[in-house]
């Protein structure tokens, strides 16, 4: 069953490359997406390399001196601290480096829960459940799409202390996979009445055949643009709760290091430790955006360029 | 009774929402660990103040007790009292309510304008050297951390230019030294620029996207290709014949990204101390000021469901194609 899906996905893939090429915001998102995937491959080889004085939480130069302009140990960037250091002599790019790991982390791992929530949600709504399950699945979607999450993440916060990461990112799954069951249901409607689906039926395909082999290929493709938007959200969520000071104490992520030069009050003195963050964020989850745009616009019948 | 009857309904889901999402919160408040009367119960007070200020809160009582008494003050909009204010909670939040609407109201019809527009003129020039620089520009502010950006921006124009005022709402300084009404408006204003220029600049972009998909959807609808065969000029087919029908998935659209853009409020208000419910809510949680937390929570998912609310039923009106049963 699973070979099956894969084996239709390779084939989507060979048909739509050279489509996807075409498409010059969608080339530009996989040349920002494979930069920062470079970052966080290569990140804690760099910082396994550089040593304790470089470590993203704890470490910092002892050999550093007071900035004055500063009035701390933040200096602007030199050739041993290639993005400056922070307040406490921490090297920033080191910092940068953790965060983009952590990033795609939080981004991926979130994405493909909520898929597979989503996904699952949506063949049942839309090709096994009858019609109470199907409006029980729909009003709940439409319940949480009501739910201001970031402030409900506030609250749990306020709780909680601070939200541990795997908190966080189980959190943001159950809020995420609403969009993807959407696009993934209303496919399935209209495909579960094709003639080629009855065929399969008549010759005796079981309902998890079906779905797997004929609906999910057609369907899954559609839900792609919806995963890639998770992912930004996911990564900016993060940063805000980061940010405000009720995010996991235990991980530098590109939101903490904001919410640090902040808090240590060098947002209007030391520009090289506020903008490196904000940029990340800003370009990685901009990536992923405008790949799922390009990917779109081919899988989807309706935005297709008339040829 | 037709005509009421979608209406009706949504309301009627509004409310289960709503009591479904409360209810999560009182689980929230009183199975997790710790004592929420920790910090208001000074450890030397005796015995005795202790149990009655834990009456005054309904805590003595067992939970389901607690929880019908929670569903009844919501009902009656009995929030609490506040820890740190020593006064209702509701009273905190009426005063904090219109400033949080003045924000989110005028940043959300600023972006949507600013949004259908712009997104009608990247769909029309399809694939040209401005809709790639918009839709990069747009994008970049799209995904930007927008507690960021406002960061930025209040270095710029409030700490280096300053043109702008660094944070609240108003300069106390004016406002007790007798200020006229004419003059006190301007100063709310002065106030508002650089907070309403950073979510709006953070949100236009959803919607100018929203409206280019649309937009290139119904530019292959026949209609669209007979007023362009009627030769009428490029600019009457644009705005009055594909624009106007691609409007409306858009708002359905909106009411997606609401919850979201709810998000940005909070952390805009937090940014630039805008003494609204985001800013209260904020400042409630790091005060572990439980009751205030819980009813800036409410109100803020009271205005997102009416908002939801409020689009759909218009939404159902204004599209004749919609038939909802």
């Amino acid at each position: 069953m699973i070979e099956d899906l894969l084996y239709e996905l390779k084939g989507l893939w060979g048909e739509n490359w050279p489509r996807f090429k075409a498409n010059k915001l969608g080339i530009i998102g996989v040349v920002i997406l494979l930069l920062f995937l470079f970052f966080a491959l290569f990140g804690p080889i760099y910082l396994e390399m550089m040593g304790n004085s470089y470590s993203p939480l704890s470490g910092m130069d002892t050999s550093l001196g007071i900035n004055p302009e500063t009035n701390s140990y933040a200096w602007p960037p030199s050739l041993k601290h290639p993005m400056g250091t922070d307040s406490k002599g921490s090297d920033i790019f080191s910092q940068f480096l953790n965060g983009s790991y952590l990033a795609f982390l939080i981004g991926i791992s979130i994405a493909l829960g909520s898929a597979i929530l989503g996904v699952i949600m949506g063949l049942i709504s839309g090709y096994w459940g009858g019609r109470w399950i199907d409006s029980l699945i729909m009003r709940s979607a439409d319940a949480l799409v009501s739910i201001p999450f970031l402030p409900l993440l506030i609250v749990i916060a306020a709780v909680v202390g601070s939200l541990h990461l795997f908190t966080f990112i189980m959190i943001m799954m159950v809020f995420s996979w609403i969009g993807v069951c959407r696009v993934i249901r209303a496919q399935t409607l209209s495909l579960r009445t094709r003639p080629y689906i009855d065929a399969a039926r008549v010759a005796g395909a079981s309902s998890s055949r079906i779905i797997f082999k004929h609906i999910a290929p057609n369907v899954i493709p559609l839900g792609f643009y919806e995963l890639t938007m998770i992912v930004g959200a996911a990564i900016i969520t993060e940063s805000g709760i980061s940010f405000l000071g009720f995010g996991d104490p235990t991980q530098m992520s590109w939101g903490m290091m904001i919410n640090f030069c902040t808090a240590q009050g060098h947002t209007f003195k030391a520009p090289w430790w506020l903008l490196p963050p904000g940029f990340g964020i800003t370009l990685l989850s901009m990536a992923f955006y405008l790949i799922g745009r390009a990917f779109d616009e081919i899988v989807n019948p309706r935005l297709r360029k008339m040829e | 009774m037709g005509r009421l009857r979608y209406p009706l309904r949504r309301i009627i889901e509004g409310l289960i929402t709503l009591f479904i999402v409360m209810t999560i919160i009182f689980l929230l408040f009183r199975v997790m660990p710790g004592d929420p009367l920790s910090i208001v119960i000074d450890p030397k007070m005796t015995p005795e103040v202790k149990e009655m200020i834990r009456h005054s809160y309904g805590l003595d009582q067992p939970m389901f007790v607690q929880y019908g008494i929670y569903l009844k003050n919501l009902l009656t909009l009995n929030l609490g009292e506040s820890f740190r204010y020593s006064q209702p909670v509701s009273e905190v939040l009426a005063a904090k309510i219109p400033n949080t609407l003045l924000l989110f109201t005028s940043a959300s019809v600023l972006s949507a304008v600013l949004g259908i527009i712009l997104g009608r003129i990247i769909a029309w020039r399809r694939n040209s050297k401005l809709e790639y620089g918009l839709t990069l520009a747009g994008l970049f502010f799209y995904e930007m951390p927008i507690f960021w950006f406002g960061l930025i921006l209040i270095y710029l124009f409030a700490f280096r230019l300053n043109l702008f005022p660094i944070s609240g709402m108003i300069d106390f300084e004016l406002w007790t030294l007798g200020a006229t009404t004419g003059e006190k408006i301007i100063d709310i204003l002065h106030h508002l620029i650089l907070p309403l220029i950073t979510l709006t600049t953070a949100s236009f972009c959803g919607m100018m996207l929203l409206m280019r998909t649309s937009m290139v959807e119904t530019m292959k609808e026949d209609y669209v290709e007979a007023a362009k065969a009627r030769g009428l000029p490029d600019k009457v087919v644009r705005d009055s014949y594909a624009a106007r029908n691609a409007e409306l998935p858009v708002i359905t659209a909106f009411i997606l990204s609401l919850s979201a853009s709810i998000g940005g409020g909070v952390l805009t208000e937090k940014i630039f101390s805008w003494p609204g419910i985001g800013y209260e809510l904020y400042q409630a949680t790091i005060g572990r000021d439980y009751p205030l937390a819980q009813g800036c929570f409410f109100i803020l998912t009271l205005m997102t469901i009416l908002a939801v609310i409020v689009i759909d039923i218009s939404y159902a009106y204004l599209d004749p194609r919609v038939s909802y049963d």
